[in-house]
């Protein structure tokens, strides 16, 4: 019934001597030099939060030292392993504030004169800084989510995924938009399809769908080797995929070729989905092993604020706990690449303008959005919104760091990118001064040392592209650029 | 005998089984095609008695009460078609319909449908691995969920298993439920593929377990998951091709019902009763008497609207949207009255919870009935329910210019721009200062003059004129505690010389009504909702050629539908290629 034979890792891993463990995707077929050569692979990661991580929240946000000794603001307190202000599903961790580098002080230029510069954004705020950031293109002239052209994550998978057994993997915390959808502000991956056209890439939302994709085929050696149970189960499903392949194959071999065209990215996938269920087995061992199992996930909940609050609008908002989501995939995002499952991810925290309700992190019933308003004082409030997307950051480095790797850890053959929204100043559609509706004064962190990155210093790389930080990082983790518009990384990063 | 129970909820095809079935229950309703091809959709195909038939259009159906002529009557009618994904809510009730399987509590692994303000676009199902790894957990949940309950399997199972190797009732399995799944007849090599999942049974000394795998894996089967239309050819026409009859009658069912055809529909499309215009005015008309029709009209005024969430706690959130849904239902399905009748209702379905909300004077204890409003507020049909009227909220209370948008937008399909970038307004701020402490009159001064003019003076009246409602649609003579700002409730639609003044929901849907655009806005979201993407600026069925429809039709909703569904456009696809909007 199946249509190919899959390799047998184990016999593999036996002939190797068995001494190296999770080995690459595809690295069976490499001469065993090459083999030796990528051992530890380099990683690249972006995390994004639909918050404002600007410059001037008085003391809050951006730390006024620069270079090494920086001390921890109210929003970065995570990152000393501190409890903050706010509520998360994360265990305590050991500081990684010197695994941490800080970039302030750069923006993305928005149309003046009538002319949108390159990797800009139109006046307009809301909804326009994803293709700038992410893919360092031009934002539509109107209001718009779409990012228009490949994001970092993309070009990287191109560069150093394809040996991996997922190119790359795109999660998602936030499970809805709650209101006014629009589904582009939950997208932080695009790519270039057949046809050319900037698609795209879906974020798994569920916690459990995305820890059954991960760890299918993961086997403890603990585990007798004719567990028959297991076996039969892993027949059925090989059985059934390709069922579901040769049906997808037949089918698309009677359609025209406009519809042919329509289909062919959910054949691309089926054909995928069946490449990851015949795949050998993983044997865990070492530090790669599954994590513990997050069950049902928590239910999707739009609810409305609490109008007794005063001040509020009892409009929908909502909250499906993504404290628990937030950490369970970042787990997975830190198991997938200390089993080098993949080299290349994006996590995306929060939407763009998140309707997120904030009351189970900073117990005021208003989203994240109407935090960014100063209406809803005092400033401490957005810091500590600030300070749960760090934290989930931090988490992610505590959990690298921990994974040693050769002489080092995977955090050191890492290259880890923490994007937000916007920064803080000046607001062209409002005409305002101090706005966190604003591209001016973006901090973007990283994590991280590979390519030689120096992390621990905060660094001022005043009116300079934040899409700039990413091509450092992509350089950093062996990739290359241009980034969009964007060629010149900010090397200051590599020391 | 139960899969005779569950179709026959609905009443007309008990009528129908009466004449067309004569088979004993669970006999296979799609018709087997020969063995020497794959399936329908190949060029040549001739599925049932529909071979019978002359391919191509007939030019000859006029339909009754229908303009002359007008691109409904031709083939490319519809315009592109591109493939529609099931949308959640559809594969909801499709699993439903087939397997008897609720799987509303596994539907949050699929991410969710965009809304345009539909959940059909195809322009929005873009596939993922997200996408597909979601299908198959949501498969594997309700294979097993299936299986999980024996009363289910036999309502199933068209036959009793003798063993785990009883191969011919796996095959009759595959030809009944493997062709419902696909919506078509299986290819003799299909029903052959699939039946060798006997092994499985055999292997696994259990019947069940090839037919669970098999419901796994038809789960996932694009052809499920898609309404593939690959018709037959038309001769001399390269722009379109014919439907199917089996294809028809997907996409029937997935307009009246947003499910898959019934057994008795598909004995229709076996039968060649769904070739003319007649034999699809005949079944359309059947089928708007089943209860998914009524939920699917509901669901349509409900994302179009903007209710499909209400507002307040539970119990009035319930209540608020059980009201709304039981207006469209009276008056579509049970009045088959005029739609604007929607607008200008005197009394409402409530229960003495939602009635003391409204202030109005409850039925007594026990369920909703229909209550007069007796003038009590000014109340007078659905924009006078709390569901529509929780639409424009700002800053912690009703905003006319939300409202006002809402009203232009929705309900006249305007197009309303937002402020432009150099009037650098902040829309996104609450009032602050003495603004902040101002009456909304006496705020809203603000845009009676200058730059804001020229648009608000479309969008605030509107707004002002619904201010005696607030956010849930309680009545109030005054702003949330602020005795000193009274409302008036008066209000204008049209800002110049010609706008029309009016005072309360009842009398703006008067105004409306008056406008022509509510009509015209109705047929342009059926058609959105019909089409499954925004109308192009160039339709061959334009939303104009469907407003005069609905105008001949005396605005009753279900003679606009049948006369879609039976007409020439309906039963062809154009395959050309979508432009852009």
């Amino acid at each position: 019934m199946s249509f190919r034979k899959p390799l047998h890792r184990r016999a593999v891993l036996r002939g190797a001597g068995g001494a190296v463990l999770g080995l690459p995707w595809l690295e069976t077929m490499l001469p065993r030099v090459a083999r030796a050569q990528v051992n530890s692979p380099k990683r690249f990661v972006v995390m994004f939060g639909g918050t404002s991580l600007g410059e001037s929240h008085g003391d809050f946000v951006i730390p006024k030292e620069l270079g090494a000794a920086w001390s921890l603001t109210r929003a970065l307190m995570p990152l000393g392993g501190k409890p903050s202000g706010v509520m998360t599903s994360l265990p305590t961790f050991e500081s990684v504030q010197k695994e941490v580098t800080i970039v302030s002080g750069m923006r993305i230029p928005y149309t003046e004169g009538g002319v949108m510069p390159p990797a800009g954004r139109p006046i307009a705020w809301h909804s326009t800084t994803p293709s700038p950031l992410f893919s360092g293109t031009r934002a539509l002239a109107q209001r718009s989510a779409q990012v228009n052209g490949p994001t970092s994550d993309q070009l990287m998978a191109d560069m150093i995924g394809k040996m991996s057994k997922f190119r790359s993997l795109e999660y998602r915390a936030q499970s809805a938009p709650y209101r006014e959808p629009d589904n582009n502000k939950g997208r932080m991956s695009w790519r270039k399809d057949a046809t050319g056209a900037v698609t795209p890439n879906n974020p798994i939302i569920s916690p459990r769908v995305a820890y059954d994709q991960l760890f299918r085929g993961f086997v403890d050696p603990a585990t007798p080797a004719g567990d028959a149970a297991r076996m039969a189960a892993t027949a059925r499903e090989k059985t059934t995929m390709d069922l579901v392949r040769g049906d997808a194959q037949r089918l698309m071999a009677r359609l025209g070729p406009i519809d042919k065209e329509r289909l062919d990215r959910h054949f691309t996938e089926i054909q995928d989905l069946e490449k990851r269920v015949n795949a050998a087995e993983t044997t865990t061992g070492g530090l790669c092993k599954k994590t513990s199992d997050p069950g049902q996930d928590p239910p999707v909940e739009i609810r409305s604020e609490d109008r007794s609050l005063g001040d509020k609008d009892g409009r929908a908002n909502g909250w499906s706990n993504e404290s628990v989501r937030a950490k369970v995939l970042i787990e997975l995002v830190a198991m997938a690449l200390v089993c080098d499952q993949t080299r290349v991810a994006t996590l995306m925290l929060t939407f763009f303008q998140s309707f997120m309700s904030m009351k189970y992190i900073t117990n005021i019933d208003i989203d994240l959005h109407d935090t960014g308003h100063h209406f809803h004082p005092p400033e401490a409030n957005m810091a500590d919104a600030i300070a749960w997307h760090i934290s989930q950051f931090a988490y992610l480095i505590s959990l690298l760091r921990a994974a040693k790797e050769g002489s080092g850890t995977v955090l050191d053959h890492s290259a880890l990118v923490f994007l937000t929204e916007g920064g803080w100043g000046y607001d062209p559609e409002l005409n305002s001064n101090a706005h966190s509706h604003s591209s001016e004064n973006m901090a973007v962190l990283l994590a991280g040392r590979a390519g030689g990155m120096m992390p621990g210093r905060h660094i001022r790389a005043a009116a300079k592209h934040p899409a700039a930080v990413i091509l450092a990082a992509m350089r950093a983790a062996g990739g290359t650029g241009p980034l969009g518009d964007i060629a010149d990384p900010i090397m200051e990063v590599f020391g | 005998m139960s899969t005779l129970t569950r179709w026959g909820t609905s009443l007309w095809c008990l009528g129908m089984l009466s004449t067309a079935c004569t088979g004993k229950i669970g006999d296979p309703t799609y018709v087997s095609d020969s063995p020497d091809r794959g399936g329908p959709g190949q060029p040549g195909s001739t599925p049932g008695k529909a071979g019978a038939t002359p391919v191509g259009p007939t030019g000859s159906t006029v339909l009754p009460g229908s303009p002359g002529a007008d691109a409904l009557l031709s083939p490319a009618g519809l315009g592109p078609s591109p493939v529609r994904r099931l949308s959640r809510e559809e594969y909801r009730q499709t699993v439903t319909d087939l397997l008897g399987i609720d799987s509303d509590a596994f539907l949050d692994l699929i991410p969710p449908d965009a809304s345009n303000p539909f959940d059909n676009d195809a322009s929005s199902q873009t596939a993922s691995a997200a996408w597909i790894e979601g299908a198959k957990a949501v498969a594997d949940r309700v294979a097993a969920a299936l299986i999980g309950q024996p009363a289910r399997v036999m309502a199933v199972l068209p036959c009793t298993p003798a063993g785990p190797a009883d191969v011919a009732c796996l095959k009759k399995f595959v030809e009944t439920t493997g062709s419902r799944f696909l919506r078509r007849p299986l290819g003799a090599d299909e029903v052959d593929r699939y039946t060798a999942v006997s092994k499985v049974s055999v292997a696994d000394n259990n019947f069940l377990s090839g037919v669970e795998l098999l419901v796994r894996a038809w789960m996932q089967n694009m052809e499920f998951l898609y309404r593939v239309e690959i018709g037959t050819p038309v001769a001399g026409r390269t722009d379109v091709v014919r439907l199917t009859p089996y294809e028809t009658a997907a996409r029937l069912s997935y307009l009246m019902w947003g499910s898959m055809p019934g057994p008795e529909l598909v004995m229709r499309a076996a039968a060649g009763r769904l070739v003319t215009a007649a034999d699809l005015r005949d079944t359309a008309q059947q089928m708007v008497g089943d209860p998914r029709a009524r939920s699917q009209m509901q669901r349509m005024h409900a994302m179009w609207l903007n209710y499909t969430r209400t507002p307040g706690t539970a119990a009035i959130a319930a209540a608020l949207k059980q009201e709304t849904d039981a207006l469209v239902g009276k008056v579509i399905f049970d009045d088959k009255a005029s739609w604007f009748d929607m607008f200008t209702a005197t009394s409402t379905f409530a229960d003495d919870t939602l009635a003391k909300h409204y202030g109005i004077t409850g039925p007594g204890p026990g369920p909703a009935k229909w209550i007069p409003y007796n003038g009590v507020g000014d109340r007078k049909g659905i924009l006078s329910h709390g569901a529509l009227l929780s639409n424009g909220n700002k800053f912690g209370d009703t905003s006319p210019v939300q409202r006002g948008l809402w009203v232009r937008r929705r309900l006249m399909c305007q197009e309303v721009p937002s402020p432009p970038p150099e009037l650098a307004v902040a829309v996104d701020e609450p009032p602050k200062g003495d603004a902040a402490n101002a009456c909304k009159k006496v705020r809203y001064l603000a845009h009676s003059a200058g730059a804001c003019y020229g648009c608000h003076k479309n969008i605030d009246p509107i707004g002002f004129g619904l201010e005696a409602f607030d956010t849930q649609g309680q009545f109030r003579t005054t702003e949330p505690s602020r005795p000193d700002c009274p409302i008036d409730g008066q209000g204008a639609l049209g800002g110049d010389a010609d706008a029309k003044t009016f005072k309360g929901p009842g009398e703006l849907a008067t105004r409306l009504i008056e406008s022509g655009r509510l009509e015209a806005c109705f047929s342009e979201n059926l058609m959105r909702f019909v089409r499954g993407r925004p109308s192009l600026p160039s339709e061959p069925v334009s939303d104009d050629v469907m407003t005069q429809r609905f105008r001949k039709a005396d605005h009753r909703v279900l003679p606009l539908l049948v006369d879609l569904a039976s007409s020439e456009a309906f039963r062809y696809r154009s395959i050309q290629k979508e432009v852009t909007p």
